[in-house]
C-alpha cells in the first residue's frame, strides 16, 4: 500500500513538474522544444502501442 | 485574403484508403477474439496498463484538442496552453487518483446503470438520454466534414458520411476490444505524424526569435488578455471528463484499479506534451497564414509542409484523432441504449446475442442521425463548449456525489440535481447568457445546491443495493 503511495506521488510530482517545465519554456521562448518534445513524445508513443499489441496477443495467443 | 491552395494527388488517396482499411482490418481481427457480451462491451475487463493509456489518450482527444488548441493559440498566443490545458490537466489529477479506481471497484458498467442503483430509474432514463446525446459526436463530425472539404474539395456531408461509416464498421465488429485495438493504433499515428510536423514549421518560422517578430506581443502573455469569466470556463470545461462516460468505460475495462490510476495519470503526462506542441503549431499557422481563420490556416500550413503521400498519412493522423474519438462514443452511447434503456425497460431477459445484435443496430442509429445533425453547427469551438457544457452540468454533480457523498443523499437530491443542471444551461442559453456568464457557470452551483436541497427530502438510499442491469 505504502510503495502505491509513493508511486501515486511520484506520478503527481512528474505531472506538476512537467507543466511548470512546459509554461517556462513557452513563456520564455526556449525554441529547442520545438525540435525535441515531438521526438520525445513520439518514442514514448511508439513503445506504448508496441506494449499494447504485444499484451493483445499475450492474452490471445 | 489568402487562397487555400492543396496540391491533393492520388498518393495522398492511397494513403487514406490504406488507412481506413487497415482499421476495418483490424476491427474485424480483433472482433475473433470476442466471445460473449462482457468481452463485447467491457474488453472481459482485461485491458493492461498500455492499452488502457493509449485508447484513453485516443479517445478523450478529439477535435477539440486538434483544431481547438490550435486555434486558441492562433488567436491568443501561449495562453492556449497555459489557461487552458495546463489547469484542465492538473484538476483531472483527483480524477486519476481517486475516482478511476473507485470506478474499476463498481459492480456498474455504465454511468446511467451507476445513477439507477445510487439513485433511482428516473435518473438513470434522464442521465442515459444525455450520454446518448453527447455521444452523437456532432463536432467531429463537422470537424471531419470540414478537414475533407479544404483538403479535397468534396461536399462535407459526404465526407462526414463515408468516415462515420468506416467507423461504424469496425466498431461494430468486435465491440469494445475492437475500439481499443483500433485506438491503439491511432494513438501512435496521432502522437507521431502529428507532432512531427512541428521541427519542420519550427524552421521555418525561426523558432520562439521568429514568431517574436511576426506576432503581437499578448501572443505571449499567460493569460493572453481573455477575460475572466473566458478563462473560468475553460478551467470548468476541463472538468467535464469527471462525467465522460467513455473514461469510465474503460476504468471499468482495466484488469486493475491500479492499472486504471495510472494509465490515466500517464495520459496527463502525455497530454501536456501534445497540448505544448499543438500550441507551438497554431502560432506558426498564425505566421504562415495571418489571412485565413484558425483553423484552416493550421490545416493548410501542414499540407504545404508535406510532400504527396505524407500529406495524405498526416490527413490520416488527424482522422485517427477524430475516428478514436467517435468509435469510442457510438460503443457508449449504444452500449447506454441497450443495457441502460431497452433491456431493464422491455426486454429483462435478453441474451448475448440478443445485446450483441442490439448494440450493433444502435450504433448504427447513432452515427446516421450524428452525420444528419452534424451540420447544422459552423463552428467547432461553439459546439463544444454547448454540448460539453449542456451534459457536464447536468451530470458532474449527481454521478460525483453518488460515489463520494458521505452524508444523507436521497433519490430527490440526484434528480433535482441533474434536471436542474440541464434546465440552467438551456434556460441561460436562451436568454442569450445574461451579464455575459456561459451557462456552466450559473448551472453548475445551481445542480450543486439542488443536491443539497434535494437530499434533505425522502428516504436515504441504500448504498450496497444491487445492480439494476445486468450487461
Amino acid at each position: 500500500m505504502e510503495r502505491s503511495s509513493s508511486a501515486d506521488i511520484k506520478f503527481v510530482a512528474a505531472i506538476i513538474v512537467e507543466a511548470v517545465f512546459l509554461v517556462w519554456g513557452l513563456v520564455n521562448g526556449v525554441s529547442l522544444l520545438g525540435y525535441i518534445l515531438p521526438g520525445i513524445v513520439a518514442v514514448v508513443c511508439l513503445s506504448i502501442t508496441v506494449f499494447a499489441i504485444r499484451d493483445f496477443f499475450r492474452q490471445h495467443g | 485574403m489568402q487562397e487555400v491552395v492543396v496540391n491533393w494527388t492520388g498518393l495522398d488517396w492511397l494513403a487514406i484508403f490504406m488507412y481506413l482499411s487497415i482499421m476495418i482490418l483490424v476491427g474485424w481481427y480483433v472482433s475473433r477474439k470476442v466471445k460473449n457480451s462482457e468481452d463485447y462491451l467491457m474488453a472481459g475487463r482485461a485491458l493492461s496498463y498500455p492499452m488502457v493509456v493509449a485508447t484513453v489518450a485516443a479517445t478523450w482527444y478529439g477535435s477539440g484538442a486538434v483544431f481547438g488548441t490550435a486555434e486558441l493559440a492562433f488567436n491568443a498566443g501561449i495562453a492556449a496552453f497555459v489557461v487552458w490545458c495546463v489547469p484542465a490537466h492538473l484538476g483531472r489529477i483527483p480524477l486519476a487518483l481517486w475516482v478511476a479506481p473507485r470506478v474499476r471497484g463498481v459492480k456498474e458498467n455504465t454511468i446511467p446503470a451507476l445513477l439507477g442503483r445510487l439513485y433511482a430509474r428516473p435518473v438513470a432514463v434522464l442521465g442515459a438520454i444525455l450520454i446518448v446525446c453527447y455521444s452523437s459526436r456532432l463536432m467531429d463530425i463537422v470537424s471531419v466534414g470540414i478537414m475533407g472539404n479544404t483538403v479535397t474539395g468534396l461536399p462535407n456531408w459526404i465526407i462526414g458520411a463515408v468516415i462515420v461509416g468506416v467507423v461504424i464498421c469496425y466498431s461494430m465488429f468486435g465491440g469494445l476490444w475492437s475500439v481499443v485495438m483500433t485506438d491503439v493504433l491511432q494513438f501512435f499515428l496521432m502522437t507521431s505524424l502529428t507532432l512531427l510536423l512541428l521541427p519542420g514549421v519550427w524552421s521555418s518560422v525561426g523558432g520562439f526569435e521568429g514568431l517574436r517578430a511576426a506576432l503581437p506581443a499578448g501572443h505571449f502573455s499567460p493569460t493572453g488578455g481573455l477575460p475572466v469569466s473566458q478563462l473560468l470556463v475553460f478551467f470548468l470545461l476541463g472538468f467535464q471528463v469527471y462525467a465522460d462516460p467513455a473514461a469510465y468505460q474503460r476504468f471499468g475495462a482495466s484488469n486493475s484499479a491500479k492499472t486504471a490510476k495510472r494509465a490515466y495519470l500517464t495520459c496527463l503526462l502525455i497530454w501536456m506534451a501534445f497540448d505544448t506542441v499543438m500550441t507551438m503549431l497554431g502560432l506558426g499557422a498564425r505566421v504562415m497564414y495571418p489571412e485565413l481563420q484558425g483553423s484552416k490556416a493550421f490545416l493548410t500550413m501542414a499540407i504545404n509542409a508535406m510532400p504527396p503521400f505524407l500529406t495524405g498519412l498526416w490527413i490520416c493522423s488527424i482522422l485517427a484523432v477524430i475516428m478514436s474519438t467517435m468509435s469510442s462514443f457510438f460503443l457508449v452511447g449504444a452500449t447506454t441504449l441497450t443495457c441502460d434503456l431497452i433491456k431493464p425497460m422491455f426486454r429483462p431477459s435478453m441474451t448475448d446475442r440478443e445485446q450483441i445484435r442490439l448494440t450493433r443496430i444502435f450504433m448504427v442509429c447513432i452515427g446516421l442521425s450524428g452525420c444528419l445533425l452534424a451540420f447544422q453547427f459552423s463552428a467547432v469551438l461553439d459546439a463544444v463548449i454547448f454540448l460539453g457544457g449542456l451534459y457536464l452540468s447536468s451530470a458532474f454533480v449527481p454521478v460525483l456525489g453518488g460515489l463520494f457523498w458521505r452524508w444523507r443523499f436521497t433519490v430527490t437530491g440526484g434528480f433535482l440535481s441533474m434536471l436542474g443542471g440541464m434546465g440552467t444551461t438551456l434556460v441561460w442559453q436562451a436568454l442569450g447568457n445574461p451579464f455575459s456568464l456561459k451557462p456552466i457557470l450559473v448551472a453548475l452551483p445551481v445542480s450543486f445546491l439542488l443536491f443539497l436541497v434535494g437530499n434533505m427530502i425522502g428516504k436515504p438510499i441504500d448504498r450496497n443495493a444491487e445492480p439494476v442491469n445486468e450487461c
